[in-house]
């Protein structure tokens, strides 16, 4: 099959196209010929050695955590899937490639309203969203959240995952134009935080009182300010540093304990055992049609190189994938 | 009434005894005649500028909150109280007084087995630490605390806490006879920090897992190795700063991403609703004994200035209390 591998833990040595064995199904596997794998910017951060999970593969690796496509094989005990099924998933082993290994457990059907490419785009974003949302700030309906970069995979997923449960959202961007793309996705408000200060906007946003939720993409950037943006009882969801940015913030102690703030971090392989069950909950929203996947762009598999470099840029909306 | 007042803020000015006049108790108030008073650093950085909370203060104001007393007189519409009942609790119009005004539902019977020097260890410390371990960290039976500074007020507390929900408790302190302090009140495992390395202790002792619960009594010195002492969905409680330190800290944001890790800061303010419930729970555990507060020493209500250095230099067992 084809693949991309990363040679080297380092930006400036591009990856390349090659030839390499097919992967066959492990047992609890499905093996899938890909539709679309997903773009992370944590691929880019492992890529770059940048983050811890990058002590868990050894180049030449392929990279990549999600994607779509069509089953073509099972592993060995794998039931409720089958042959030619469209599917949607974390990816093992890698998953810029033609083939791609999916476990049965964290694999879902991909309603037919749903392109491949779109497929690639829900796994990492979507059930990040979930998890920083439902079950790590436990936000509720009314609750006033803040998304910390709406604009991105993550960010535009957590938008519609709020509104979906009854909060109002308020969200930063760096444009007009991604100002625009958050208000579609159904941000009741924006702020352009190269203009405004996103603190003062949320005061206002709630009257005074803070916001209840900050779903964190920039950390190194914005926790120091979070504290002043939340509420008493707040919680700040710390689910990225920030694309290419780490790996400290500054933390003011005070703020933190005259607020009863908690800040709550999260790591997506520690959510592979919630997986099933966030799955069962999650599917019925995806089937009512009402989550956007936005795929700014889709590369093919021998450009993936070009879409590492416009991730890092930050300058797109929603979601790059590839495409075989 | 005697009273100590802070009439200036900043360490190098004197607090000020004088006479007062008798504070009243209104509507679902008790006037307390106060027979010892608790130390807390929270005042001591109130008084020294140092908290964001000094700043709401109106000067001159009677320092302090914690009181053990009998009640002298009840406010209108109060039931359960008469004059002459031993009592603990944070007094409205302040601590370190012959006389202070407590809002009866948040008041607590002081068991017979209890001096009024222990009542007087027990409201915000005991609150901390029931806050921190049962409300904030919900730590449950089986989990391993560890107690950052075992031998202070609320650490001593915390202890003895985590033991009766049925925790393993670790604890850091700076010397021997601390530790031996900590260990008759429950701790486990004992580390002087000044001669291990706390984190590979913890680590080691625990098998590499790491503790499952923090109660962080020193943040500005402590959060960064905290964070790389935590196991999968630790839960870091900060409880204080350290007493008469700065509150910022430089923290790295992807071990809290790659922990789940949990940072919940808290603030005896914010806690106040909630205290009549607490009172209903933990009423009982104090009169059983099966949480003793330590006095470690005691100073003349006029000498108030020199317990806080005390306190300052952290060279005492448990609690410190002013006689009044």
């Amino acid at each position: 099959m084809k693949a991309i591998r990363v040679h080297k833990f380092d930006l400036s040595v591009p990856m390349q196209e090659e030839e390499v064995d097919d992967f066959a199904p492990e047992p609890g596997e499905l093996l899938i010929k890909a539709g679309a794998m997903g773009i992370n910017p944590v691929d880019v951060a492992i890529r770059a050695a940048k983050h811890p999970y990058a002590k868990m593969v050894t180049p030449p690796y392929i990279p990549g955590a999600e994607a779509s496509g069509e089953v073509v094989a099972l592993g060995e005990g794998v039931e409720g899937f089958s042959v030619g099924q469209r599917v949607y998933g974390r990816a093992v082993g890698g998953a810029y490639a033609e083939l791609v290994r999916l476990p049965a457990n964290t694999t879902a059907e991909l309603p037919d309203a749903y392109s491949f490419e779109e497929g690639a785009g829900i796994t990492v974003p979507f059930y990040t969203a979930w998890n920083a949302l439902v079950i790590k700030a436990e936000a509720s309906a009314g609750e006033a959240v803040l998304v910390q970069g709406g604009a991105g995979g993550v960010g535009s997923a957590a938008i519609q995952i709020a509104k979906r449960m009854g909060c109002r959202v308020i969200t930063t961007v760096s444009s007009k134009e991604k100002a625009d793309f958050c208000k579609s996705l159904g941000a009741d408000e924006t702020i352009n935080y190269r203009e405004e200060d996103f603190a003062e906007r949320c005061m206002a946003f709630t009257g005074g009182r803070g916001v209840d939720v900050v779903v964190e993409l920039a950390a190194c950037d914005n926790f120091d300010k979070d504290l002043d943006a939340i509420c008493i009882d707040g919680r700040v969801i710390v689910i990225g540093t920030g694309t290419g940015k780490g790996p400290t913030a500054e933390f003011r102690v005070p703020s933190v304990m005259t607020k009863d703030a908690r800040v709550l971090g999260l790591a997506v392989v520690n959510l592979f055992p919630k997986m099933p069950e966030l799955i069962r909950r999650f599917i019925p929203i995806l089937r009512e049609g009402g989550l956007k996947v936005h795929i700014d762009q889709s590369f093919p598999m021998e450009s993936a190189n070009k879409a590492h470099e416009l991730v890092l840029s930050g300058k797109f909306l929603g979601k790059v994938v590839l495409t075989p | 009434m005697k009273a100590v007042s802070v009439h200036q803020l900043g360490m190098e000015h004197p607090l000020v005894v004088g006479d007062l006049p008798d504070p009243v108790a209104g509507p679902t108030q008790v006037l307390v005649r106060v027979h010892a008073a608790g130390v807390n650093p929270l005042e001591i950085s109130i008084r020294a500028g140092d908290n964001p909370r000094a700043r709401q203060m109106k000067l001159p104001m009677i320092c302090g909150t914690d009181v053990a007393g009998e009640v002298e007189a009840v406010g209108e519409g109060v039931e359960g109280f008469q004059p002459g009942d031993r009592v603990w609790g944070r007094s409205t119009t302040g601590g370190y007084a012959e006389k202070g005004v407590l809002a009866a539902g948040s008041t607590g019977r002081l068991p017979d087995r209890m001096s009024f020097g222990e009542g007087a260890c027990l409201p915000i410390p005991m609150l901390t630490a029931w806050n921190a371990l049962v409300i904030k960290t919900k730590a449950q039976p089986g989990e391993t605390v560890l107690v950052q500074g075992g031998a202070g007020g609320v650490g001593h507390l915390a202890i003895q806490l985590a033991r009766q929900m049925g925790c393993h408790v670790f604890t850091t302190v700076s010397s021997t006879e601390k530790g031996d302090f900590c260990r008759a009140a429950g701790a486990e495992v004992v580390i002087n920090y000044r001669e291990e390395d706390v984190v590979e202790r913890v680590k080691q002792t625990t098998g590499g897992r790491g503790v499952d619960v923090v109660v962080e009594n020193s943040a500005s010195d402590n959060l960064p190795g905290d964070l790389g002492l935590i196991a999968l969905n630790g839960r870091i409680v900060i409880v204080g700063p350290g007493t008469g330190k700065e509150g910022d800290v430089t923290i790295s944001v992807r071990p809290i991403m790659g922990a789940d890790g949990h940072i919940m800061g808290l603030s005896s303010g914010n806690l106040a609703p909630q205290v009549p419930t607490i009172l209903q729970r933990l009423g009982p555990i104090l009169a059983r004994g099966d949480i003793r507060p330590h006095v470690g020493k005691e100073f003349p209500l006029a000498q108030a200035d020199e317990a806080h250095r005390l306190v300052l230099s952290g060279k005492f067992l448990g609690k410190v209390v002013l006689v009044v």
